[in-house]
């Protein structure tokens, strides 16, 4: 690192590179750049000089002097902070590859690699033992870096990680991730692709996100710090949601002007912002209770209601039952036991009919909706009670 | 209450029977010399359809609408009967409504009704399948563009025979029946006057008519008759018109078919019932 040995102290002051005057107890621990220009004379100087100090100081180099003492420091604090970093970046960001490439003096630090490039040995030499002397072995650059050891502690006490992977399918898909209500991003995710999304989060009210992959049911998922949420597409996005399924003559009163309403557990809904969710009108659709709009039907469903459908009216039919409409414009959670009540109104406010529906859990091997058959109310004389 | 309240009382009863009195002659005034009602009813009978009205009342509004135009179309196609909404009184009754063959099926119906009795049925594809899928379910107002052209291409076009014949079997088409004095020459058939007001009706002037009588020897008989475009007045009613004579030509009791010449002396024992339009015959034809 040093070449006090080589470059005795020029005293010209000519070259903005110039070492800075040195206390003579202290070994200087950075050199000037070798100049052409050096006459003999000045040479035979140093060399003097050089002699002189030599016999004075003793150890030479890595005496535990301050300065060595601070470098020391320096190094290993770089050193402990900088893995710390890389390892962080690696397991919680996907940012990693992009600080690498910085590192690298790739990317958009090309150009400064390249002028580096240009620069003789000795010049660069020249710069890295300033850069040695002005920063490596100072103090402030341990308070500095002990200020952003701590601030790094506190910044991952306080980090937490949502990471979504498109694990199956073949189809892209937006993943939209919100915050108390604030679009955070979207994010295309082509098949294999992973996203990390960091999170600032508390271990007392852990950050409640909502996430959302275009064609499944929306989840709400709280992010404590440290913690890197693993979500695979499809699995993590199945949770049990309702399908209503309209019959064709259902299907054919579209005309008849009727609303749908929901209860979950006896309750009226209520919408994001707290409000009571509007009624639905029925429009031959059939209708997701517990998932948003943007949420495909499994194809394995789509199939059999085809092939249980006459012939006459299956195109007629599966044009209805392709897409599904949503009673709200976000989902909520279905938990095994609830009970959501389903009614039909009429113009006047009047049930055309009533079910009310168990929720059951999830099965193993089987599609993610509960599907539940409605019809017109031919002999339901005593709708139950919600 | 009093006894001046309960004479005031009376007195208002017996007005408004009085009252009902007249309008009922009336009536029968007006309906003397036309044809015998057939009661036209029409519901939505299919459950499907049913469940798609808001109330009750909203689907028999649109129901007496709907009737309102069969009959309308049944007048004028068969105008030797009076098409008129049910009515107690009415003893052959032609029942339409819907029927939802499969879940996407709707056809509409129609059934000739003597008394309890179904005389014949037709049936008419409203909605084929997929049609009400891709529509959507009529609602009211829809239903009344809807039902005339079904009703009228389905139905009265297509089944206008067998509707007629069934008619012509099961609905009289008059009840009273006056007989003509007998001429002098016993070549002639005896004629009678059918209660028929040969102004409206006298594209029946011509037709074969079934007479239905109630014997005084027992039983019931049939005279089978022929129009001989010729009117005469009728002379029970008042005011009186114009009835179409009819020459009657066989006397018919079970199996039992005569001549009516030799019947000519039972004529007067015969308490007539009803008559009956047996074919439809114009000027000169066979």
């Amino acid at each position: 690192m040093t070449n006090r040995n080589k470059n005795p102290e020029p005293k010209t002051g000519s070259s903005a590179l110039d070492v800075l005057p040195q206390d003579h107890t202290v070994p200087p621990a950075t050199a000037s750049l070798p100049l052409p220009q050096q006459n003999s004379a000045n040479s035979q100087q140093s060399a003097a000089r050089l002699s002189v100090q030599e016999s004075t100081q003793s150890p030479p180099v890595l005496s535990k002097s301050p300065e060595t003492v601070v470098f020391i420091v320096n190094l290993t604090l770089l050193v402990a902070t900088g893995t710390w970093l890389c390892v962080w970046l690696l397991y919680y960001t996907d940012k990693f590859d992009d600080f690498a490439k910085i590192l690298a003096l790739g990317g958009g630090l090309t150009w400064l690699a390249f002028l580096l490039k240009l620069l003789p040995d000795e010049r660069l030499k020249a710069l890295q033992s300033q850069l040695d002397g002005l920063v490596f072995s100072r103090w402030w650059l341990t308070a500095a870096l002990i200020i952003a050891f701590a601030g790094g502690l506190y910044t991952r006490a306080h980090l937490g990680t949502l990471q979504v992977e498109l694990f199956q399918g073949n189809e892209e898909r937006v993943l939209t991730v919100k915050s108390a209500g604030m679009p955070l991003d979207q994010w295309r995710l082509m098949p294999g692709d992973k996203v990390r999304i960091p999170v600032w989060t508390s271990s007392i009210v852990p950050t409640l996100l909502y996430a959302k992959v275009s064609g499944f049911p929306d989840l709400r998922i709280h992010i404590a710090p440290r913690e890197r949420r693993a979500l695979r597409i499809p699995a993590a996005f199945t949770r049990r949601v309702i399908l209503l399924k309209p019959t064709p003559a259902l299907i054919a009163g579209r005309t008849s002007d009727l609303r749908i309403r929901v209860k979950l557990n006896g309750n009226v809904l209520s919408g994001e912002n707290g409000k009571p969710v509007g009624d639905l009108p029925f429009d031959g659709r059939p209708v997701w209770i517990g998932a948003d709009e943007d949420v495909f039907i499994p194809q394995t469903i789509l199939e059999r209601w085809r092939d249980g459908l006459p012939e006459s009216v299956r195109t007629e039919v599966m044009s209805f039952l392709q897409h599904a409409g949503a009673i709200a414009t976000s989902g909520f959670d279905l938990n095994s036991g609830d009970r959501v009540c389903v009614e039909f109104l009429r113009r006047n406010d009047a049930v055309y009919f009533r079910r009310l529906i168990n929720v059951r859990a999830m099965e193993p091997n089987h599609d993610f909706p509960q599907e539940e058959e409605i019809d017109d109310p031919t002999g339901q004389e005593n709708p139950p009670n919600c | 209450m009093t006894q001046r309240g309960k004479k005031t009382l009376r007195i208002a009863e017996v007005s408004l029977c009085i009252c009902l009195a007249m309008i009922a002659e009336r009536v029968a005034e007006a309906q003397q010399g036309q044809a015998l009602p057939v009661a036209v009813s029409f519901d939505f009978t299919a459950p499907q359809v049913v469940s798609f009205f808001d109330d009750a009342a909203q689907r028999k509004q649109i129901e007496q609408q709907i009737n309102s135009q069969f009959i309308t179309r049944l007048q004028l196609r068969f105008h030797y009967w009076t098409f008129t909404p049910v009515s107690p009184d009415v003893k052959v009754t032609l029942k339409l409504g819907l029927r939802d063959a499969d879940a996407d099926t709707i056809s509409l119906w129609a059934a000739l009704f003597s008394g309890a009795r179904e005389i014949a049925r037709w049936e008419k594809v409203v909605f084929p399948p997929g049609d009400l899928i891709r529509l959507g379910m009529p609602t009211g107002k829809q239903w009344l563009a809807t039902f005339p052209v079904v009703f009228d291409d389905g139905l009265l076009h297509k089944h206008s025979q067998e509707i007629l014949d069934a008619l012509k079997g099961s609905a009289p088409v008059g009840k009273d029946i006056t007989l003509m004095p007998s001429a002098a020459d016993p070549d002639v058939l005896p004629r009678a006057v059918l209660a028929l007001d040969s102004s409206q009706y006298d594209d029946l002037q011509d037709c074969e008519f079934r007479l239905r009588y109630d014997w005084s020897a027992g039983g019931k008989v049939t005279i089978h008759s022929s129009g001989i475009s010729m009117h005469a007045p009728f002379a029970p009613a008042t005011p009186p018109f114009d009835g179409i004579v009819v020459q009657l030509e066989q006397w018919q009791q079970g199996n039992d078919t005569q001549k009516i010449g030799l019947m000519r002396n039972h004529l007067l024992e015969l308490t007539p019932v009803g008559f009956y339009l047996e074919a439809i015959k114009g000027p000169g034809s066979d």
